[in-house]
């Protein structure tokens, strides 16, 4: 057992998990430091979105050790982990429609609904990343550009003020302008030490944003590395798995 | 005239009132209860059993509200979390809560037994003439639960937090799950209160219709016709199709015949159900739907 | 009576009642063995109460009969279950009593119309409390023959509707409304009432046909009916009705200050204490007929209904027990009279030339052409007093 210092928001080891007792993610180990950026890489089907689900306790079926800020969730329930631990964007966005921009984003930060001074301070936060969405903030979520959407999807998970940021392929479906854009805000984010876990199929936008990568493959970690020690081989080999 | 009417939103106060029992649960949790006229039943039997031991009205009223309510709580642990853990997608509810009604029914039945109890008349004795029409001082309460429970319902869910939190589970639990909704915990909450307004209905209607074991099928159907008619998705909505119901049952009880509440209703949510799905409150869209087409139709046939 | 019942959760629950209830376990029969008699009555339900007091009742006189020795020295065994007032329910059990090898059925007094009918099909004598006689017995109105297997010893809707238009002739002079239930049960008392109006050369000022809820005792909103009857200028109604119906009906016009309105009532609305439970003070003043032998018991019946009550733990006795308990009377006397033939032929002459049996519901006989024993003559109009508790007589 390696010993958890406090710069880990995570730390997961031996994690395997699926859907009807069936596993399609085994005996994953991986970590991401305080203030660190991680990327998870891998092609379709490899099992991303079911390692980020595990985190988040959305996954049933899960096994091992998932350490989020100190505290073992492996399991705990999501409305738990939500209580500051971790934060998501989940894939396709998801944003609660027939409510507005504003109430996405209120419902984001519903953790938070005693303190009204830091609720507001956070909204400021993500106006100012995203002054696009704050026009719009009474409008329909769902009738915004997938783009804005976006934003929408990643200021519901700042809201949360979590010690973890799990962002699930949020580039996915994305015009290039717009793609641009995201991996700005990613950036600023980054900036802000805020620890990020991040799924993509984008290899440049993970290279840019994160520190260190892991590849997943068939539900396995195959390889790991720092993104500045990528040369033009680490990222051949990369592209190789993504197929 | 005026009678037509007051009496018509009376009766539909009590469909609403058992509709939206129903679309409550049904929006947090996508589950009828099928037992959700058993619960009224519950509230009723329990206040004539209990005035006639001698308590006062009051009492029995309280307790009647609390057991329809623990009932209502006891249905989901029962009967519809089990299935749920199973398989999330399961309509095994169907059949479950269905059981629970049974089990309900046949339970009263042997307390009971079968015949009609009496029922503190209370309020009902009271008559307020309004002009050509007169009312009873318990119609008049009913009326004022229905709209309290109607207004209550959209400021709660478009006004506060909860309610918007609420309205996100309804969408996508999942994902409210992982803002911090404790979705078990909106699920006990929607069959409380589901079995809060059933309850509530009962003790409305107890002093005209009295207390009998089998009296959950009446209102438990006429609560699901009215759900048809007002649209499943909102529970606001389906107190509107209590008191659509309730108005034009009784009015093609006076105009058209005294048998045609029989078979009117089901008429109407045919009807309903044809021209706009999803109830006639579920918002404008589908009534514009269908002119659009038809206009779309008629150019076509022009061009 | 007919009811309706409304929803499939009441079946459901209804068989699951039935599953529990005590269907006999086939065999017997035959000439030398038990006798065995069936009987199908509805015990749940909102109304169920008189499918209880029918089986009570026969049960009663069937335990006498077998602690006496029994019919020429056989045993009867008595096999019955709860149709639920289901016809469906109601043909299954009448075919698997007889296959059983029942001599007659008794009842059903919620499925008159397919028992009697099935009698008739399967000829076999059906016996005791057939619905409440009137037209589930005389299917094509009072003038044309009755089923001619069908016997009841019931009450009879002929007979109340009859007795009470003749005192509505009498006490009624603004005109006289009726609203009534639309099965069979109802227009026998329709039925009854034209037949007192149209000897009178009278009319209704008002009729209309409402349809109850009898499987789940829910009352029917009257408002409407109430508002017609009031612009009929009607000063006397019958509402042939449920118990239910009829209590909400008499709170509802006191809540509208209709004091001088005159309400009548049926033969159910006295059979039991369901109405005047239900009606509390408002009750007050409903007008009805009752077997004179009921207003008046002798000595015998007296004694008879101190028994049901010490048996049945309390329970009180009322019309439907008594006529049902008469019935199995009846039919031991019947087959003792044919020297212990039970074969359905010999049951059923012995059932057309019964004269002045003396049952406790009064003097009972039937004929070729009648074939309910209870006719007008045999009752007397009562009137709910509140205050002594008592349905007391007016004439
Ligand atoms: N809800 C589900 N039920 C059953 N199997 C699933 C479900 N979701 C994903 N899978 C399977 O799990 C594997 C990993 O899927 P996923 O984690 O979504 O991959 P990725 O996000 O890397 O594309 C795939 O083989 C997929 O078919
Ligand atoms: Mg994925």
């Amino acid at each position: 057992m390696s010993a958890t210092t406090q710069t880990d928001a995570l730390v997961v080891e031996g994690l395997s998990g699926g859907y009807d007792r069936f596993d399609v993610v085994h005996d994953i180990a991986f970590r991401v430091g305080c203030g660190e950026a991680v990327a998870l890489l891998g092609p379709n089907g490899a099992g991303k979105t079911t390692v980020l689900r595990a985190i988040m306790g959305l996954l049933r079926h899960r096994r091992g050790r998932i350490e989020i800020d100190g505290t073992d969730v492996v399991a705990a329930p999501p409305h738990r982990i939500a209580r500051g631990l971790a934060a998501m964007v989940p894939e396709g966005r998801r944003l609660f429609v027939g409510q507005s921009v504003e109430d996405n984003l209120r419902l984001g930060g519903i953790r938070l609904r005693g303190d009204r001074a830091r609720t507001e301070e956070l909204l400021a936060g993500v106006f100012e990343l995203f002054p696009v969405i704050e026009r719009y903030r009474d409008r329909e979520a769902t009738a915004l550009s997938g783009g804005e959407q976006q934003m929408v999807a990643i200021g519901r998970m700042m809201m949360a003020d979590p010690a973890l940021m799990l962002l699930d392929e949020p580039s996915l479906g994305l015009a290039p302008l717009a793609i641009a854009d995201l991996s700005a805000a990613l950036r600023r984010l980054r900036e802000q030490d805020r620890s990020i876990l991040l799924v993509e199929q984008r290899v440049d936008i993970a290279l840019e944003v994160c520190d260190r990568i892991y590849v997943l493959s068939g539900g396995r970690i195959v390889d790991e590395g720092r993104a500045s020690d990528m040369g033009a081989e680490g990222r051949a080999l990369i592209d190789a798995y993504l197929g | 005239m005026l009678q037509v009417l007051l009496s018509g939103l009376t009766v539909g106060t009590i469909y609403g009132l058992v509709a939206m029992a129903f679309a409550i649960v049904f929006y947090v949790t996508k589950v009828i209860n099928f037992a959700t006229g058993q619960l009224l039943m519950v509230s009723i039997l329990l206040v004539s059993g209990l005035v006639k031991l001698g308590l006062p009205d009051w009492l029995g009223i309280v307790t009647g509200l609390v057991a329809a309510t623990v009932l209502g709580v006891a249905t989901y642990f029962i009967a519809v979390r089990p299935v749920l853990r199973f398989d999330r997608f399961s309509f095994a509810w169907l059949v479950s809560t269905l059981g629970v009604a049974i089990v309900i029914q046949a339970t009263f039945a042997l307390i009971y037994g079968p015949a009609s109890q009496p029922f503190p008349r209370g309020l009902h004795a009271i008559p307020v003439r309004l002009g050509p029409a007169t009312l009873t001082v318990q119609e008049i309460v009913t009326l004022a639960v229905g709209l309290l429970a109607i207004v209550g319902w959209h400021l709660v869910r478009r006004y506060t937090l909860l309610g918007k939190l609420g309205k996100a589970i309804s969408t996508d639990p999942e994902i409210a799950s992982t803002v911090g909704a404790n979705v078990t915990a909106f699920a006990v909450g929607a069959f409380a209160i589901g079995g809060f307004l059933a309850g509530l209905a009962g003790i409305l209607v107890g002093p005209i219709t009295y207390g009998n074991p089998y009296l959950g099928d009446t209102y438990g159907i006429f609560g699901f016709i009215a759900l048809m008619i007002g649209g499943i998705q909102r529970p606001a909505a389906a107190m509107g199709g209590g008191l659509v119901l309730g108005v034009l049952s009784i009015a093609a009880n006076t105009y058209i015949g005294a048998q045609a509440s029989d078979w009117f209703p089901f008429v109407l949510v045919l009807l309903v159900l044809l021209l706009t799905p999803n109830g006639v409150f579920a918002s404008g869209d589908q009534l514009r739907r269908l002119f659009r087409t038809r206009r779309a139709y008629q150019q076509g046939v022009n061009a | 009576m007919k009811r309706i019942i409304p929803g499939a959760v009441a079946l459901a629950a209804a068989t699951a009642l039935a599953l529990t209830g005590c269907a006999g376990d086939g065999g017997g029969g035959g000439e030398g063995g038990e006798i065995v008699v069936g009987g199908i009555a509805g015990t749940t339900g909102a109304y169920g109460a008189v499918g209880v007091a029918v089986i009570n009742g026969t049960q009663m006189a069937v335990d006498e009969i077998n602690a006496a020795g029994g019919i020429d020295g056989r045993q009867i065994k008595f096999v019955w279950d709860d149709d639920a007032a289901d016809a469906t329910k109601s043909s299954q059990l009448f075919q698997q009593f007889v296959s059983e090898g029942a001599v007659a059925i008794l009842g059903s007094p919620d499925t008159g119309p397919t028992t009697a009918a099935l009698g008739d099909q399967m000829q076999i004598p059906v016996l005791g409390a057939v619905d409440d006689g009137g037209l589930t017995v005389y299917p094509n109105g009072p003038d044309e023959p009755p089923f001619a297997w069908t016997f009841s010893t019931s009450l009879n809707t002929f007979a109340w509707g009859a007795k009470i238009a003749d005192w509505a002739i009498a006490n009624c002079p603004g005109g006289l409304a009726m609203l009534h239930d639309p099965t069979t049960y109802g227009l026998g008392g329709l039925a009854g009432f034209q037949m007192s109006l149209d000897a009178a050369g009278k009319d209704f000022v008002y009729v209309e046909s409402i349809t109850e809820n009898w499987g789940s005792g829910a009352t029917v909103n009257l408002d409407a009916e109430i508002q017609k009857i009031v612009d009929s200028g009607a000063d006397c109604v019958e509402v042939w009705l449920t118990p239910g119906d009829e209590a909400a009906f008499m709170q509802e016009i006191a809540s509208l200050g209709l004091d001088d309105l005159v309400v009548l009532g049926n033969d159910v609305t006295n059979a039991d204490a369901t109405f005047v439970d239900l009606a509390g003070p408002e009750g007050d003043g409903m007008i009805s007929a009752l077997l004179t032998s009921d207003v008046y018991p002798n000595e015998r019946l007296q004694e008879w209904q101190q028994k049901y009550r010490d048996l049945f733990d309390g329970l009180e006795p009322g019309p439907f027990a008594e006529l049902s308990y008469d019935a199995v009377y009846i039919l031991k006397q019947v087959i003792e009279d044919a020297d212990g033939a039970t074969d359905p032929e010999s049951i059923r002459a012995g059932l057309n030339a019964l004269t002045d049996f003396d049952g406790l519901t009064g003097s009972l006989s039937f004929t070729e052409q009648i074939h309910t024993t209870i006719n007008k003559e045999q009752l007397t109009m009562v009137q709910w007093s509140f205050d002594s508790k008592k349905w007391e007589p007016i004439e």
